[in-house]
């Protein structure tokens, strides 16, 4: 327990401690401020969060036809608040923007023009178009009637029972599961979920940072901490005694532990600005959304995902902690140790852990625009094979190291 | 001389350094293969001058620069010193349009269609890698040097006497001449499996300008000026150049490092703490409107190399000179050897027990 606690206390260096915090503040405010500053990024995203979470105290989690026909009702209803709002813009009745509907043609029509005009925009009619969108509840009136829409489509796709996810371009390349997977979806009730597309894709984003964040710290904490015994040539020293010579046992633990301590301070502080965000609102909804064209594996709420993705990246960074420890008892100095970190810090955190984390547990292809589709679970599958692989390499180097001869 | 060769040969015997430059080539070659969507696309395109129909347009005729000046000028009005920087450059580069008009550089096909993508990937995502690799390299084959006699406990004896301290002179040239040569390696093989597998057979004479070739900078799209003629070949082999410059900033700043902290490991956190924090305190200014901070950052070598696909040119928001990143590159050389020269002289007098 003692030399347990002595190595946890040579990892935990104040030095690198300190180079570690500044990096992950500037790391911070570069990368996933971003997505939190813009949770909800853009006024369609600003409607589409308030829209749902106005449903979600009235409808629940999901939205039945019965409850869709009141939409119809709202639709009126922000239409004339809309109309209402016009009113205050003069130049909209310049214009002759009456309504809504006439608001869409004129768009419409001055979008068309300025294609054909090779896209040159006509800056005062930029302007009144503008003024109309900020100036009424028109982001609003647009995404409730987009939501409408999707969920008219979802309902014609339910009862003919065919077709895919539109965003799906070859169908006929979908896999046995994925078709089994949406043809149950279609069948219960969470077909007509509507966990926000912002939500998710914020989520997403913000959880592929903080797994490269979780593997370059560890990374950096623990590399010099055999690499400082071999320099220093303690090892003699230590396998002079038989509980030395399971110090590296001990100091494998540490690195682990370590790395879960670092991992978990990490998700509290970066969890606390996200869920300020107030994405809880939606922690029981499922994951199935008419606002999104993704589709889960599973039947989580947003809340179990939420914990399924922190689970995934503490494996993540228990898996880059030990590959890290395996790989820093081969390096006789910090620069050789330093050059096999940087590459290990780009496999396991730049490309496996973005990786993972861009949209885990939804179908997607195995990388982008590749023509074949990732299995169930394809993620959980691939972080627990990285720690396998940790696990054996430094399970094996312990052996070893017991057998070695002074 | 025979001191350098013996340094030399200490880096050439350092088996990590080699397995990371072969990581380096591997990630490289990765880059190259997953576009080969582009290279298809730009094997159709290059040929294809023929089959223009109509006149080719010149895109810098009647081209008014102030346009872009009010642009920037506007962006940064905050701070009435920027938007003079801004018009200044815009006004100097006016010039530089109308002698691209008279030139008829536009008027090159360059690669049709497929310039925009297949100039990005070379000069954008191969140059920045390739760069980012070789200053890697350098900034650790200086840290392993300077420490070399650390590691093997025979820094006291070295540094005994004056003629051992000025070995670390010995040590940073060595460590230099090894960078620049791994740069040249790395770009060279690099650059050899890219043209093995995309053709540039005859677009070499072309200009970079080429009215198929553009930036676009805040959504703002704009044809490529650049400050000087340059063809495809001369571009890559002014960046090439330049990129062994910037390759040679970063050594003299690990060197910096090396010679103020006695660890190593130390010096290596406090170096990318410092060059990841200087792009973060860029962004950081650019966010609170402070502009002439923000041009001031701009000068940095991070910067640089953040900006390494818009090199030679006008810019957009990430110049407020003409041909700022040489200008920054050959600031950066003289501040960071006088920087070394002042570390050494500290170093020559520094109690080391």
């Amino acid at each position: 327990m003692e030399i347990w606690k002595w190595e946890l206390r040579k990892i935990a260096n104040p030095g690198i401690l300190a180079a570690v915090v500044l990096l992950g503040i500037v790391y911070y405010y570069m990368f996933p401020s971003f997505y939190v500053r813009y949770f909800r990024n853009g006024p369609n995203a600003e409607a589409e969060f308030a829209l749902s979470a106005e449903w979600a105290a009235k409808y629940g989690v999901t939205m039945e036809p019965s409850e869709r026909e009141e939409l119809d009702g709202q639709l009126a209803g922000e239409k004339a608040d809309f109309q209402e709002m016009l009113l205050a813009i003069a130049e909209a009745s310049d214009a002759g923007i009456t309504d809504y509907d006439s608001f869409c043609v004129y768009r419409d029509s001055y979008y068309d023009q300025t294609a054909a005009a090779g896209s040159v925009a006509d800056m005062e009619q930029e302007w009144l178009l503008h003024r109309i969108m900020d100036g009424t509840n028109y982001y609003r009136v647009q995404t409730l009637a987009g939501f409408m829409d999707a969920y008219d489509r979802r309902a014609e796709r339910t009862a003919d029972r065919t077709g895919t996810d539109i965003c799906r371009s070859a169908p006929d390349d979908d896999t046995d599961a994925m078709r089994q997977r949406e043809s149950g979806l279609m069948q219960s009730a969470r077909w007509y979920g509507y966990l926000p597309g912002c939500v998710w894709q914020s989520t997403c984003e913000y959880a592929k940072d903080l797994a490269v964040w979780c593997v370059l710290c560890n990374v950096l904490l623990l590399s010099p901490v055999l690499v400082r015994d071999r320099m220093y040539r303690t090892r003699p020293m230590q396998w002079s005694s038989r509980h030395g010579r399971a110090v590296l046992q001990t100091q494998m633990t540490a690195a682990c532990m370590a790395a879960l301590a670092v991992t978990a301070v990490n998700l509290v502080l970066y969890g606390i600005p996200f869920l300020r965000q107030g994405p809880l609102v939606f922690r029981t909804f499922g994951l199935e959304s008419i606002w999104s064209d993704a589709t889960p594996w599973f039947d989580w709420t947003y809340g179990t995902y939420l914990l399924v993705l922190a689970a995934l990246i503490t494996v993540l960074s228990a898996a880059a902690a030990l590959l890290t420890v395996f790989v820093s008892q081969y390096s006789g100095n910090y620069i050789a140790m330093l050059l096999k970190a940087l590459p290990l810090f780009v496999a396991v955190g730049a490309m496996a852990g973005s990786w993972l984390l861009d949209g885990s547990f939804y179908f997607r292809s195995l990388w982008q625009n590749a023509p074949v589709w990732g299995f169930c679970g394809m993620e959980a599958v691939m972080a627990c094979l990285l720690l396998f692989c940790g696990m054996v390499l430094c399970i094996s180097a312990v052996r070893r190291q017991r057998r070695v001869q002074i | 001389m025979r001191l350098i060769a013996f340094e030399m040969k200490k880096v050439v015997c350092f088996p990590a350094l080699w397995t990371f430059l072969m990581l380096s080539l591997v990630l490289n070659g990765l880059l190259i293969l997953g576009n080969d969507d582009v290279r298809n696309y730009f094997d159709t395109e290059k040929d294809d001058s023929g089959a223009i129909m109509g006149a080719p347009e010149n895109v810098f005729e009647g081209y008014d620069t102030g346009v872009l000046a009010s642009f920037y000028a506007d962006i940064v009005r905050e701070s009435p010193t920027a938007a003079d920087w801004i018009r200044k450059k815009y006004s100097l580069l006016q010039p530089r349009a109308e002698q691209l008009a008279k030139s008829g550089a536009a008027l090159d096909h360059y690669a049709g269609k497929a310039t925009y993508e297949s100039h990005q990937l070379l000069f954008g995502i191969l140059m920045r890698a390739t760069l980012v690799e070789g200053s890697i390299c350098a900034m650790l084959v200086i840290l392993y040097l300077m420490g070399y006699e650390q590691l093997n406990r025979t820094e006291g004896q070295v540094c005994a006497s004056c003629k051992g301290r000025r070995l670390w002179m010995t040590k940073l040239a060595a460590a230099m001449l090894s960078a620049e040569a791994l740069y040249v390696l790395l770009a060279g093989m690099t650059l050899a499996f890219y043209l093995g597998r995309w053709d540039y057979g005859g677009i070499w004479g072309d200009s970079v300008s080429s009215r198929f070739n553009y930036l676009t900078d805040m959504l703002y799209k704009r044809p490529f000026l650049t400050w000087h003629d340059f063809t495809v070949g001369g571009y890559l082999a002014a960046s090439l150049s330049l990129g062994a410059g910037l390759v040679a900033v970063f050594g003299l700043l690990a060197a910096v490092c090396a010679m103020l902290l006695r660890n190593v490991y130390a010096a290596a956190l406090v170096l990318g703490t410092v060059l990841f924090g200087g792009i973060g305190l860029g962004s950081l200014f650019s966010q609170c409107r402070v502009w002439a901070a923000y041009f001031v950052m701009t000068l940095q070598p991070s910067a640089v190399w953040l900006d390494v696909n818009v090199w030679f040119t006008e810019s957009g928001i990430a110049a407020f000179i003409p041909w700022q990143e040489t200008v920054a590159v050959a600031l950066n050389l003289a501040v960071c050897s006088m920087a070394v020269c002042v570390m050494f002289r500290r170093f020559m007098r520094r109690d080391l027990s």
